[in-house]
């Protein structure tokens, strides 16, 4: 018998949302077959059978939420019943407001393989009246909804204790409050480690400290109303848990009542884009710089190079070039690679070169970064971004991949943009904008003549770099585009332009 | 340091302030004849004659109130009531009469008194003869209350309550008197009102006294391997109570447990909790604990008595769970 367990998709990732059962109990599976797709604040994923076989047991019903680790589905040998899972508790630390163990939702159909089952939303209907009069009381003074918390009394009715689990996020030291107050943030917000479920100081801290897009935190009966009046969770924005009637009260605002206008609310996406760009513009002072460059040599390099790959299954991009150029340029000028710490009064000079690449997906933009360009071949480069790319497209990007980036590259060529003003994606110190190749007329030995020519743009923090020393970085990014084969060489000129 | 045991220093506190003040004199029952019954007055009848040791008949009412009169013309008695128990036989004299008087009477005479009171837990003594009631003192306007927890301070507390103008009601604790520590040579004054950080720490603010302080102090211990860092205060006075060095500690731990072997319901727990809920909420990452022996009359059965009692290890656990 093999279990499924809950994907531990990205280093911060702690629990995760089965989004949609692909298989029921009973059917049978290959190996590989996608079963299940699992969703996190930021990406979905497609978990994937370990074996050829049956799926015995599903544990987990779509919507709910669950530690990293907790088994999913069982899957055995078609006919095999499935034994008592003996590890229920091997997540690590269950959710606070759920009892680790819980009966399985889903047995398989006595009709055999095959069989269809829709899976019942269970537990979330007649609850209202499976609460004892004490636990009602209590969870009327909390405010919470009897509905919305699990049950561990008799036939899964709810008592009292699980409504003083349930009510941990009301619980917050004094200190813990102060430093949310300060902060602006409501307190119920932010999940507790304390005793009893109780926020502490240490866990506010932490929040502050972690980027944003935290994760959205959902009862079982609202994320499946959620579902049905197709209102995207990320669009509520409520302290604590979203509850059945934020999403009611969410799918009435979006209908729009006001006659020609729309509120939108913003999506988690969004707002980190909101934030971060707000962020930048309001505290980098970036200086700005165009140059134009003569891109013939770059053609040709790129086109040789793909020749040669041909029929390999790779191929060399446009950017991937740029990525290799500007790693070199990056290399000797490493302010240009680095990242301004306004509360220490210092920045950081970052050893690896991971150059983030902008991708336009459905309704924002991702940043994914390939790490240490500094030690890779193009080939790698080029294998590398396309998954990025590719993954950012499907929403299935880790967290990690869109870390820990140093330099940014934009391009917006496709459109035939051919001049723009990038702001830099922060901590960076620098964005390089990408334009499109036109053919135009240029002066060269006494004559017109017609080349590919684009302008290069670079933001820069001017904290870090001054004009001249920014200015220099996109001249030498301009000589490697226009002889990008000099990446291939180490920096043999002793009139180094490049400061320390 | 010179080591003596507690007994020892409340006996050379005593020489010292009788032989520097001819005004100060002790009275009680059994000091003279007997030397106390934990040894805390030999010698000092053999030394100072019995007019200034004198024995009385069993009646704390006359022994507070011969006090009373003997500080108001003057003198600088120090009173013992054997067992701190008996104070309610002579509670009128101790808190309508020795408190008062002084405010009543427009300040016009002090009452330069000290009251000795051996108090806790020791050998099934049982319920009338084992209580920790400083805490109904504190509750008294007109009275200072000091409760030492190791010979030092044993010797400066009485020094120092000796010396003072007003009442001072001085606890010591029966299980301490035969127990040793460094004690300095020469003048000891420890100050009344003023609490005393004895272990620094980061992590939690551990406060007690009195017998209870050296048991706080083994649970640090034993919570410091465990990553746990105590910080200890002695309270030392709980009337007039130092909430400036509580507080300030408070700040810097964020996390507040009190330890005493007095029953918790209305304890000096109680109102240090109340301090710096009052004073200092915004400082506190847990909730306030407090350790205390439970709202029932001491018992006199071993296994029930020491099950009763505050240990290390109950101080530790309440430690543990803020964490």
């Amino acid at each position: 018998m093999e279990q499924v367990t809950m994907p531990k998709l990205g280093l911060t990732m702690t629990e995760g949302t089965v989004s949609q059962w692909k298989a029921s109990p009973g059917d049978r599976v290959k190996k590989d077959e996608v079963i299940l797709v699992v969703a996190t604040d930021k990406l979905t994923y497609e978990v994937v059978s370990p074996i050829d076989g049956a799926v015995l047991e599903i544990l987990v019903n779509e919507g709910e939420t669950v530690p990293v680790g907790t088994v999913m589905a069982v899957l055995g040998v078609e006919g095999e019943k499935a034994a008592p899972l003996q590890e229920e508790k091997q997540g690590p630390g269950p959710a606070p407001e759920e009892p680790a163990e819980r009966p399985p939702v889903l047995t398989p159909p006595s009709g055999g393989a095959g069989a269809k089952v829709d899976l019942p939303e269970a537990g979330a209907r007649g609850k209202e009246s499976a609460a004892s009069p004490l636990a009602r009381k209590w969870a009327r003074s909390f405010g919470l909804d009897p509905a919305s918390i699990e049950g561990s009394g008799p036939g899964g009715r709810v008592v009292k204790e699980n409504v003083m689990k349930a009510s941990a996020r009301f619980r917050a030291t004094p200190l813990a409050r102060k430093i949310a107050r300060e902060a602006g943030i409501p307190v119920q917000e932010i999940s507790g480690t304390g005793p009893m479920g109780r926020t502490t100081a240490g866990d506010v801290k932490a929040y502050l400290a972690s980027p944003p897009g935290e994760k959205v935190r959902v009862s079982p009966a609202a994320a499946r109303l959620a579902k049905d009046l197709r209102v995207p969770l990320e669009m509520i924005k409520v302290p604590g848990r979203i509850m059945k009637e934020n999403v009611l009260r969410a799918a009435g605002a979006a209908k729009g009542s006001e006659a020609g206008e729309r509120r939108v609310p913003l999506t988690q996406m969004r707002k980190v884009i909101a934030d971060r760009m707000s962020f930048s513009a309001s505290t980098i002072p970036s200086v700005f710089f165009n140059i134009e460059a003569d891109f013939t040599g770059f053609m040709a390099f790129r086109k040789a190079l793909n020749e040669e790959l041909e029929g390999n299954g790779v191929k060399v991009s446009f950017n991937d070039i740029l990525m290799k150029i500007c790693a070199r340029a990056l290399v000797e000028m490493p302010m240009a690679n680095a990242s301004y710490d306004p509360e220490r009064n210092e920045y950081t000079l970052h050893e690896d070169i991971n150059i983030g690449i902008a991708v336009a997906v459905e309704g924002g933009l991702l940043v994914p970064n390939v790490k240490k360009v500094q030690e890779k071949t193009l080939t790698e480069i080029a294998g590398e971004s396309l998954e990025l790319v590719n993954k950012a497209r499907r929403g299935e990007l880790l967290l990690e991949e869109m870390q820990g980036g140093t330099f940014t590259i934009t391009n917006l060529g496709m459109f035939g943009i051919h001049d723009f003003i990038p702001i830099i994606n922060p901590p960076e110190a620098c964005i390089l904008a990408v334009n499109a190749v036109t053919e135009r007329p240029v002066y060269r030995d006494g004559q017109v003549i017609v080349r590919p020519m684009s302008m290069i743009g670079l933001s820069a923090d001017h904290r870090i770099l001054d004009g001249a020393d920014a200015a220099r970085f996109l001249a030498r990014v301009r000589e490697l585009v226009e002889k990008p084969w000099m990446t291939l060489i180490p920096e043999h000129r002793t009139d180094k332009w490049s400061v320390d | 340091m010179r080591e003596i045991t507690f007994s020892q220093a409340t006996l050379e506190a005593m020489d010292e302030e009788m032989t520097r003040d001819e005004r100060v004199f002790v009275m009680g029952e059994d000091i003279a004849r007997q030397g106390g019954i934990f040894g805390q007055f030999k010698g000092l009848p053999d030394k100072f004659g019995k007019d200034r040791v004198r024995d009385t008949p069993i009646s704390e009412t006359a022994i507070v109130g011969a006090a009373i009169g003997a500080a108001l013309t003057g003198m600088r008695p120090v009173a013992d009531m054997h067992f701190a128990d008996f104070m309610g036989v002579c509670m009128d004299e101790i808190f309508n009469q020795m408190a008062k008087i002084h405010y009543m009477f427009g300040g016009q005479r002090p009452v330069p008194m000290v009251l000795r009171a051996p108090d806790g837990l020791i050998n099934q003594a049982a319920a009338q003869h084992s209580q920790s009631i400083e805490a109904w003192f504190m509750h008294i306007p007109g009275l200072k209350v000091v409760i030492p927890s190791n010979p030092a301070d044993a010797k400066g507390l009485l020094k120092s309550a000796i010396r003072d103008d007003n009442p001072v009601i001085y606890f010591e604790h029966k299980a301490l008197f035969n127990t040793r520590g460094p004690v300095p040579d020469g003048e000891v004054l420890t100050p009344i009102g003023k609490a005393k950080v004895v272990r620094e720490g980061s992590d939690v603010t551990l406060v007690s006294y009195s017998r209870c302080m050296g048991l706080s102090l083994e649970a640090a211990d034993v919570l410091a391997g465990e990553g746990i860092s105590v910080e200890c205060i002695d309270l030392r006075s709980i009337s007039p109570i130092d909430k400036e060095t509580l507080l300030a500690s408070v700040a810097k731990t964020t996390r507040l447990v009190v330890a005493h072997e007095a029953i918790k319901q209305g304890g000096v727990g109680a109102e240090i909790s109340a301090i710096v809920a009052e004073e200092g909420i915004d400082f506190l990452d847990a909730p306030i604990v407090r350790v205390g022996a439970p709202f029932t009359p001491v018992p006199f059965a071993r296994p029930l008595e020491q099950a009763y009692r505050v240990t290390p290890e109950k101080i530790a656990e309440a430690v543990r769970g803020l964490f």
